[in-house]
């Protein structure tokens, strides 16, 4: 037991004590007001351990005399047959009792090897998801302990089209970690099994958990390694198993993915690196913000983004010390700026910067949307005004408009 | 709208439950998140996944109370986020700070957890904190639970900052030696 153990703990006691406790208000928050584009369902933030870790719990509780055979023309729909969605689904909602016990040391990432990786046969194409990672864990003698990949697609109104493929395969057997299972318990305290259906395919029993309208998955251990194939709630069945089926005849090969040929990304601030994204950044001292706080993401060493939350009007130490949120009458911004947009960042583009306009600004960030996004040279910025009023919003355009004259 | 008639919506897998969750609890969420994360983007990421993990849950769940569900689980998504960045990259903020509090509460050190300690665990901080003064108790829930801060928590219980900083203390003190008591191997 740690002390991350106990925060997440804390986190399931009795709701009548939250509640007891809830602000007299929403919490304060550093933005003011959440606009319809957060109605975008993001990526589906399974914790990758716990998918892992539940899904070798599945194999070791499920109920043998459910075990269906695999016949060629198998649908999705029997690899789903008896799978109790409400019973996953509601134990999905319920502890993740430590994911910081899966025991991977660090990470590396072959997202940008996309092409490659197609073209050598080694993952399948799917061109309807524009966006795709792959990334890798390692233990601390930096051997491989699993690969995540995962294909996306976004709709234009969040729901729309909305697609998490995914597929996290291992070289070795995980164990059952005791306090990273996913558990729902009865009325007497006992643990309740998932539902799951079973198939045997040609010996390897295969684990099926979801249903419709939910998130699903596939998971299966051959002797080259373990898999978990899952969708996201409104991928069908089938497309699911059009995956499953890939890497059932296409093994994954681990020994593509040493340590030393990933990327690396690591998190600094411009204060270890004052020259990261010199001439792109406004000046925003002169126009009375300082910093607050500031994150640069470095790229193996290179910077590649940039993400800094600046305050004015107020006393410079409260800002500091990030407790200026009760005080009357500051601005806030929040500026990031991306090397590497992907494509619905770029989608959201208003263009070029010299084309914006400050009525352009302004009619977006009072009625349309909380944030602005433009093309900067070979950057994407993202700007997020503090306050959705006219002043804060006047003091945004201006740190724009800084940047148009240089 | 009402929760009941949000909670309606989820029900109907009608596509206004997601916006009319974000119009009453976007901020609420938001703010959980970004107290955990101090990073905008990670905030509204998981308070995205969020309104998913809800579009999920219900049905078959039905959530007694939307605000604290919602909190929950915006709260374990945020957790894990930091989880990961903090394994990945370099951890700091909020979150860093609130775990060395915690430590404080631990005994003595031992990797032999499992599940079932944990449900034991919950369980005896359901009774210590049925057993603290109601003001102690919103103290410590505001701290470990919504991660305000001492200057947030003092002024919304009408306490000064110290007095907030020493509550905590005693009580985490306090709760050491239930822990003990207890026999729990933490």
């Amino acid at each position: 037991m740690n002390s991350k153990q106990i925060l997440r703990v804390i986190g399931e006691i009795d709701e009548s004590y939250i509640e007891e406790a809830a602000p007299m208000e929403a919490i304060h928050s550093k933005k003011k007001s959440l606009s319809p584009a957060l109605v975008r369902l993001g990526a589906a933030a399974a914790c990758l351990c716990l998918i892992v870790v539940s899904a070798f719990a599945v194999l070791l509780n499920m109920n043998r005399n459910t075990v269906q055979t695999w016949t060629p023309g198998y649908t999705g729909g029997q690899y789903f047959r008896y799978s109790d969605s409400s019973v996953w689904q509601a134990a999905d909602s319920m502890a993740c009792l430590d994911s910081a016990a899966i025991p991977y040391a660090m990470t590396r990432y072959f997202s940008d090897k996309r092409s490659t990786l197609e073209a050598d046969g080694v993952i399948p194409v799917i061109d309807t998801h524009p966006l795709f990672s792959l990334t890798a864990r390692y233990k601390e003698d930096g051997s491989l302990f699993y690969v995540e990949l995962l294909w996306s697609r976004r709709g234009v109104r969040g729901v729309d089209g909305y697609s998490d493929l995914r597929v996290i395969a291992g070289v070795e057997a995980v164990p059952l970690i005791d306090d990273c299972v996913l558990v729902e318990t009865d009325e007497n305290g006992k643990v309740k099994e998932p539902g799951v259906t079973a198939t045997n395919r040609g010996g390897t029993l295969i684990s099926a958990r979801g249903g419709e309208k939910t998130e699903k998955s596939l998971t299966y251990q051959r002797e080259n390694g373990w898999y978990q194939v899952s969708g996201s709630w409104n991928d069908s069945y089938d497309n699911v198993v059009r995956l499953l089926d890939w890497f059932f005849e296409h093994p994954i090969d681990f020994s593509l993915f040493p340590m030393d040929a990933g990327d690396e990304y690591t998190l600094s601030s411009l204060a270890d690196v004052p020259a990261a994204f010199s001439g792109i950044l406004p000046d925003f001292a002169s126009f009375g913000f300082l910093e607050e706080v500031d994150y640069v993401t470095l790229k193996n060493g290179v910077p590649v983004r940039f993400e800094g939350h600046y305050a004015a009007h107020v006393d410079e130490a409260l800002i500091k010390g990030g407790n200026y949120y009760e005080e009357d009458g500051y601005s806030s911004i929040h500026w990031c700026v991306l090397a590497e947009p992907d494509v619905y960042d770029l989608e959201r583009s208003l263009g070029d910067i010299q084309t914006l306009t400050r009525e352009q600004v302004t009619e977006i960030l009072l009625n349309k949307d909380n944030k602005i996004t433009f093309l900067q040279g070979e950057y994407l910025i993202i700007v997020y005004p503090g306050y959705k009023n006219p002043e804060n919003i006047d003091e945004a355009w201006e740190l724009i408009a800084s940047l148009k004259e240089r | 709208m009402e929760d009941e008639q949000i909670i309606g919506l989820f029900m109907e897998r009608s596509e206004d439950a997601i916006s009319e969750t974000s119009k009453k609890y976007g901020k609420y969420c938001h703010s959980i998140a970004w107290r955990i994360l101090e990073n905008e983007e990670d905030a509204e990421e998981c308070v995205s996944d969020t309104y998913l993990r809800v579009w999920n849950s219900i049905p078959p769940k039905c959530p007694d109370c939307l605000r604290t569900f919602l909190g929950k689980i915006v709260r374990n998504l945020s957790l894990d986020r930091w989880e990961k960045r903090s394994a990945d990259k370099r951890g700091g903020g909020a979150v860093t700070l609130i775990l060395d509090e915690l430590e404080e509460c631990i005994p003595a050190a031992d990797d032999a957890e499992t599940a079932e300690e944990d449900m034991v665990i919950k369980d005896i901080l359901n009774r210590f904190l049925a057993e603290l003064p109601q003001k102690t108790r919103k103290m410590f829930i505001r701290r470990y639970w919504y991660m305000s801060s001492a200057k947030e928590i003092a002024a919304d219980l009408g306490a000064s900052e110290s007095m907030v900083n020493v509550t905590l203390f005693r009580t985490r003190e306090k709760l050491k030696k239930m822990f003990e008591k207890e026999g729990i191997s933490l």
